[in-house]
């Protein structure tokens, strides 16, 4: 029988395409500005591409053991690495995370976390959030955490919407830069799987409520650092439209979006490095129950 | 026009011709009998079955599980003398007409007081094309027995259906439906679903249109109409696509009715037998065996190679959900075996668009085969 062109596989390769200019973006920002200002060696300068090497290898080491070793499959080492989105999660694990990440706390939890998670059959939850939230957790246990590189926490800022959306705000290695993040949203938002709803519901929600808190609280002017920092804005994009993790059904992606926009503004009173990533998973934890609602 | 696309051929020259055989039915000849031609063979209270030639019964076989009279066929298609045939086909009153067409099955006693009728010229599977060439070679007859069919029996409305991208076929109709102001023709872009029976009469009827009660033919079955009002005789013959990637055509044949598959693919010189799909490729079925019957739904023959595709985890990416014609959800009528799934198998039209989309390449339409058998 006669199967349309989509498949993981060209997925896959849709979502590491969409995310090149943000990766060429943060490796300028956290690599080779860092070596022209000297704040990092030669080598330094290269350390967020060394994140996205060792996500991507973790992400096709963990389908390659599983099906080979544990699955025993047969199925071609492509199908095997492109079988599932995997090799995704690990890239943008490595996109979301500080450049002030130890690389080896890194390498370990995104490991354990995408292998244990391939044994879990039912209610699949957002991997990439609490991998991530997991590495932000443990760091911020033995120092000070931060999505501040080394230049940005030895000089003060003030900054205005074209240095956010040119990607001067803080966040993760490779999340800031806002008007790729369009770019971005642009190209996916054009494929079949994509699911568009969920980022513009929760952007929307999201910003409503930063506007109504910073009114309330005469703070005109954070409004612009709430919205597009800390890698909210990705998020909403990458995170959130995860298509295992969230809803299918056309009203249950405004209301997930919705939910993860309220979620994140909450979780962001109390911390809001992490408050998109609990946010998402959250929502995911929920996923299955708004299907089932608004089907 | 290109003339050589829509040229039917024939193949009319199967020395022996399978028909149903059900046990149920009271039988109405022997072995060894001589049959002519529209002789009744069997038959209950609902349903009636002629013979598509005449020849002599050598008895009962099976193919495929089923169970098949063998009809040898004298190539003479002898007739016994009718009586009581039109010379115009719009001279019938509707009980004549009702009579006819319940006596060779084309419609049911709920059919009768139908009062808008919908003829779908719009392919199944969007490589077939039997609706269309029917439509450019018998475009007057077909048009004169919906004309017929639209004043003996009263009907208020009725609908055309076909696809904007046959254009050989939109330039004839609209050439010719000048005389026949009460067809209301209506094109449609073609997507994969539009040729299915349910989806068309949705985009077609509203709420008092149904209440109305619709007649529905595909070209096929107009032809079958035709054919009975014409000469009161069983439709012997079935219109097919043979095409495929393994051969360098696409035809459409006329055959007879009980002709064994087997027999058009050695006419043809297929030896590819191994990969022969009935029904077009998205929700048609392989044939493990081509000694396979051809009947009245049988739409297109596909000499296709095998596409092998691994099943994947499911991503819950929707696709299946979104576009699905009758708005079910075949992913979670794939995955669970409860009261709702079991609804939603009930509704299940059996397109195969969603298999067709799911980028796991889950075959969701399993199920619905697994059901309906």
């Amino acid at each position: 029988m006669i199967k349309s062109d989509n498949s993981i596989k060209k997925m896959c390769f849709i979502y590491i395409c969409s995310l090149i200019p943000l990766i060429l973006y943060g490796f300028y920002k956290n690599g080779i500005f860092l070596y022209q200002k000297k704040y990092v060696n030669f080598l330094g300068m290269f350390k967020p591409l060394l994140f996205l090497l060792i996500g991507g290898t973790i992400g096709i080491l963990v389908n390659i053991i599983y099906e080979k070793l544990v699955k025993k499959s047969k199925a071609k080492i492509m199908d095997v690495i492109f079988g599932d989105f995997y090799v995704v999660y690990s890239i943008l694990i490595s996109c979301v995370v500080s450049i002030n990440t130890n690389i080896f706390l890194f390498s370990i939890v995104t490991f354990l976390i995408l292998f244990l998670s391939k044994f879990i059959k039912t209610n699949k939850l957002n991997i990439v959030c609490l991998v991530s939230l997991i590495i932000f957790l443990i760091m911020s246990i033995f120092n000070k955490f931060s999505f501040l590189n080394t230049y940005e926490m030895g000089n003060n800022f003030n900054l205005d919407a074209l240095d956010y959306l040119f990607g001067k705000g803080s966040g993760g290695i490779f999340t800031t830069n806002i008007l790729f993040l369009i770019i971005s949203y642009i190209i996916l938002y054009n494929t079949k799987v994509y699911k568009k709803s969920i980022p513009i519901f929760a952007f929307i929600t999201f910003t409503i409520l930063v506007v109504i808190y910073c009114i309330i609280n005469n703070n005109i002017g954070n409004i612009l650092n709430m919205l597009f920092t800390n890698g909210i804005l990705f998020s909403f994009v990458y995170l959130a439209t995860d298509t295992v993790s969230s809803s299918y059904t056309k009203i249950g992606q405004i209301i997930f979006g919705i939910i993860v926009g309220l979620l994140t503004f909450i979780l962001y009173l109390i911390n809001p490095i992490l408050s998109s990533f609990g946010a998402i998973f959250i929502a995911s934890i929920l996923n299955s129950i708004i299907d089932m609602k608004f089907e | 026009m290109n003339k050589e696309s829509n040229k039917i051929f024939d193949f009319l020259i199967s020395d022996y011709i399978y028909l149903p055989y059900y046990k149920d039915y009271k039988i109405n000849v022997k072995d060894g009998e001589y049959i002519y031609k529209n002789e009744l063979l069997i038959n209950n209270d609902k349903q009636n079955i002629y013979s598509s030639v005449s020849g002599k019964i050598l008895g009962l076989t099976t193919l495929n599980n089923k169970k098949y009279i063998v009809i040898e066929n004298d190539f003479k298609d002898k007739l016994k003398i009718r009586k009581g045939v039109k010379r115009y086909i719009n001279k019938y009153t509707k009980d004549e007409l009702t009579a006819l067409l319940k006596k060779y099955n084309i419609i049911s006693e709920e059919d009768v007081n139908s009062k808008v009728l919908i003829i779908s010229g719009i392919a199944e599977y969007f490589e077939e094309n039997v609706y269309s060439t029917l439509l450019v070679n018998y475009t007057r007859e077909l048009l004169d027995t919906i004309d017929a069919l639209i004043e003996v029996m009263n009907i208020r409305k009725c609908f055309l259906a076909i696809s904007n991208s046959d254009q050989d076929c939109v330039n004839i109709l609209l050439n010719n439906l000048g005389t026949y102001p009460k067809i209301d023709l209506k094109l449609f872009n073609y997507d994969f679903s539009i040729g299915n029976k349910y989806v068309l009469i949705n985009k077609l009827t509203n709420y008092r249109h149904k209440n109305y009660g619709i007649l529905y033919f595909n070209i096929k079955e107009l032809m079958d109409i035709y054919t009975v009002l014409k000469k009161d005789i069983s439709p012997s013959y079935v219109y097919l696509n043979l095409m495929g990637d393994l051969i360098n055509f696409n035809r459409v044949i006329r055959v007879k009715k009980g002709t064994n598959i087997d027999d058009l693919l050695n006419e043809y010189k297929i030896t590819n037998k191994d990969s022969v799909y009935i029904n077009g490729l998205l929700n048609g079925i392989k044939l493990n065996n081509t000694n396979y019957i051809i009947d009245n739904d049988i739409r297109s023959i596909f000499i296709s190679k095998d596409i092998f595709t691994q099943e994947q985890t499911c991503i819950n990416c929707g696709l299946c959900y979104k576009n699905c014609p009758i708005n079910i959800n075949p992913k979670y009528m794939h995955f669970n075996n409860d009261e709702k799934s079991k609804k939603y198998r009930e509704k299940c039209i059996g397109c195969g668009i969603c298999s067709y989309v799911c980028p796991a390449k889950i075959n969701l339409r399993g199920v619905y085969k697994d059901d309906k058998k």
